[in-house]
């Protein structure tokens, strides 16, 4: 008799406890997801903080993170780590590795999602290869040209330093970033190049682009914080007033170009790659030494991959697999081009405290599950996303 | 030694802690305008550049030198700048300080890091190569989960300006020039330090604590590497949680001028003088390369290529010298035996 009241409590127990489980949650079995990253830089947190505020609460995940992998080695030995710890499913935002790493997680039973600006080049039709996910290199090239049409479109001769991050080892978005915005340069002042814009783009030096109009433009490449050293000098010499960073130049740079305008009492226009981060907005809304706004114009690191990466990787361990597939390949879902940020004021819209973190709600993304789910339906959610849309839905 | 004699011997040492910076200038001043009619210092801010990356190199080749000179090998010199950067800035941070806070708590940290190692050598008896790798991996681990990994941010923090201050890292790199001066010259630890290179086990017979001696070069490299990381951190803005043995890149980038310092220039001059000089000279020499639109890969080779050219001549320079020995006496040797010779 007692024995019976004690099962029952516990019974009893465990019903409140389901029913205490979030609504979001409701329906989905608690899976454990990896998740391999080539930075662990403020845009890798604040996809952390997304994924463990909306993502993992709605859809029931829970994540296994990576330290910064730089090769295919390191996300191998990630992967395998992932799989012996349990892990389902592995969403790997390694660009340079993602196809090797799809093999690997192929034959370990694990699903699979890769972030590239492009498509697979190989290994596409594996199984468990589930998608592709990230902006297109034409959507950054588009959105660095709309950068820099905003911000040197005021009739004024400008020297402009781009900087090509990863574009010199084949990155595409870095490719297709440095190139929109050589073509956005080229319709402003209506130049012709000496030399193709690819190439240009591409370029392992630095190398002055060189135009009948006699515009001073130069192509470095690079990332990280010895940018500092090798681009610190090319500021001070005081000839360029445009600084472009097709990678996250804001933090290693931003104490040089304060130093370079305190010293000429020039305006260095600054157009990075971030995230609406604290820190940029702090950017946005502080005047440097010559009474601008510190930062000009922001394209924002894409952060609908990471969700849309995730409802795939629900959908396929959810028996889906088949609707978040393509005709027996791997998808491709690039969702929208990334935002771009030109004022303090889109500023504050696109980042404020109820803003939910790739502007998707709760209700969004668990429409995007489910039986009836299909890749085309998330991709074209994602490319609703636009700075307008984004602005008029959540602006109220 | 007479007044005189002796300023004389100071201003001679003077103009030889001058005179490989003064080469380096003059030679890449020449080569940058014959070959791109620019010079190799434009601004005033080409010599804040100057002086905040030789102050960086200049600590950690003071760092290097605590324990390198010693056959001691630190691999995990660099693990402790990122943690003791990052460690030491968080505290900072968590505490609402400011500005030379961060200084201060980085090279407690340091000392902290460096102190656990040299503990752990001399308690362990590990060889210093595998203990260092093993110490790198674990605090490499630790700055990292410290910092959620993403490391120390210093990029728009108020207060933190005038760490990225020329002024301020002039001061620093003084300090810490005197510092060094003071401890590795005028200190009964910098006699023990000079023993325990010399022969360690002569050094013990001698009364000399080799493991306390040992313990603290590795407390002080930690602290002067603390200093090299947050002044780094301070300009880039930020110190990366780097981890798979990434963080000693930086450290080994700056042996050259350690080299140049210890093995060199300390015949003729103090040794901390000549780390400074070989900084200051190299660091002029990156900037040549930069002007020539090198690129990083590129410049590392170079230094690279000449660093090792630099041990190949210091380690047979003697070779000539005898050879040249050699030559002389058989030489004498000949006019000996013709005269006798001639004598018969």
């Amino acid at each position: 008799m007692k024995a019976r009241k004690i099962v029952s409590l516990v019974l009893a127990l465990v019903m409140l406890l389901a029913i205490a489980v979030p609504a979001g949650a409701e329906g989905f079995r608690k899976v454990k997801v990896a998740y391999a990253t080539n930075a662990t830089d403020e845009t890798f947190v604040g996809r952390k903080k997304g994924l463990e505020e909306l993502v993992g609460p709605t859809l029931n995940m829970e994540f296994m993170y990576s330290e910064a992998l730089s090769d295919a080695g390191a996300l191998t030995t990630f992967i395998e780590n992932a799989f012996a710890s349990g892990c389902e499913g592995v969403f790997v935002d390694l660009a340079n590795a993602m196809d090797q790493g799809a093999a690997v997680a192929n034959d370990l039973g694990m699903w699979y999602v890769g972030v590239s600006s492009a498509d697979s080049a190989v290994n596409y039709d594996l199984p468990y290869y589930v998608s592709v996910v990230g902006a297109s290199a034409q959507g950054y090239g588009t959105s660095y040209a709309t950068a820099i049409e905003s911000v040197l479109s005021d009739g004024e001769e400008h020297s402009i330093l781009i900087l090509s991050g990863a574009a010199a080892y084949g990155a595409t978005s870095f490719i297709e970033g440095t190139a929109g915005s050589l073509r956005a340069l080229q319709e402003i002042y209506g130049l012709t190049y000496t030399r193709d814009i690819n190439e240009l783009a591409t370029s392992s030096t630095s190398v002055d682009a060189e135009n009948d109009k006699g515009v001073k433009i130069t192509v470095v490449p690079g990332m990280g914080p010895d940018l500092t050293n090798t681009v610190s000098p090319m500021l001070q010499s005081g000839e360029y007033d445009v600084v472009v960073g097709t990678t996250t130049i804001y933090g290693s740079l931003s104490v040089a170009v304060d130093e370079v305008e305190k010293a000429t009492g020039k305006n260095i226009f600054f157009i990075s790659r971030d995230v609406l981060s604290d820190t940029i907005g702090n950017a946005f809304h502080t005047n440097d030494s010559t009474g601008h706004p510190v930062m000009d114009a922001v394209v924002t690191q894409a952060t609908f991959e990471t969700v849309s990466g995730m409802i795939l990787l629900r959908n396929a361990i959810d028996g889906y697999a088949d609707n978040m597939r393509a005709d027996g390949r791997c998808s491709r879902v690039p969702g929208s081009a990334p935002l771009v940020v030109v004022s303090a004021e889109q500023f504050d819209i696109l980042s404020a405290e109820d803003i939910p973190f790739a502007f998707c709600t709760a209700e969004d993304i668990l429409a995007l599950t489910g039986p009836d789910a299909t890749w085309e339906a998330i991709d074209a959610f994602g490319a609703s996303l636009t700075t307008e849309a984004v602005i008029e839905k959540f602006n109220k | 030694m007479t007044q005189s004699n002796k300023f004389l011997r100071f201003l001679k040492q003077v103009a030889i802690a001058l005179a490989l910076p003064a080469i380096m200038f003059i030679l890449m001043e020449l080569l940058i305008y014959a070959t791109q009619g620019k010079h190799l210092f434009n601004s005033v801010l080409d010599i804040r550049n100057l002086i905040r990356g030789s102050g960086n190199a200049a600590a950690i080749a003071f760092a290097l030198s605590m324990n390198l000179t010693s056959g001691r090998m630190d691999l995990s010199l660099g693990a402790q700048r990122a943690a003791g950067t990052i460690i030491g800035g968080l505290i900072a941070q968590a505490l609402g300080l400011t500005g030379i806070w961060y200084l201060v708590f980085a090279v407690l940290c340091g000392i902290a890091f460096g102190a656990l190692v040299g503990v752990a050598f001399v308690t362990l008896r590990v060889p210093p190569m595998v203990l260092g790798i093993g110490m790198a991996c674990i605090l490499e681990c630790v700055g990292f989960a410290a910092s959620n990994g993403i490391g120390l941010k210093i990029v728009g923090r108020a207060g933190t300006e005038i760490l990225s201050d020329a002024s301020f890292t002039i001061v620093v790199v003084i300090i810490m020039a005197v510092f060094m001066l003071f401890l590795m010259t005028y200190t009964r630890f910098s006699y023990n330090f000079r023993a325990v290179r010399g022969s360690q086990q002569i050094a013990r017979n001698s009364g000399i604590n080799v493991f306390v001696n040992v313990a603290i070069c590795y407390t002080v490299a930690g602290a002067l590497v603390a200093v090299s990381g947050l002044l780094d951190s301070a300009f880039a803005g930020s110190m990366n949680a780097s981890m798979g043995l990434t963080s000693n890149g930086s450290v080994m980038a700056n042996m050259f001028a350690m080299m140049i310092g210890c093995a060199f220039l300390s015949r003729y001059i103090n040794q901390a003088v000549g780390i400074i000089s070989a900084a200051v000279a190299l660091r002029i020499f990156g900037m040549g390369l930069t002007a020539f639109n090198v690129s990083d890969a590129v410049s590392s080779c170079i230094n690279m290529a000449l660093f090792i050219a630099f041990l190949v001549w210091q380690a047979n320079s003697h070779v000539l010298k005898q050879r040249k020995y050699d030559r002389e006496r058989i030489a004498q040797a000949q006019e000996m035996k013709k005269a006798r010779a001639a004598a018969v």
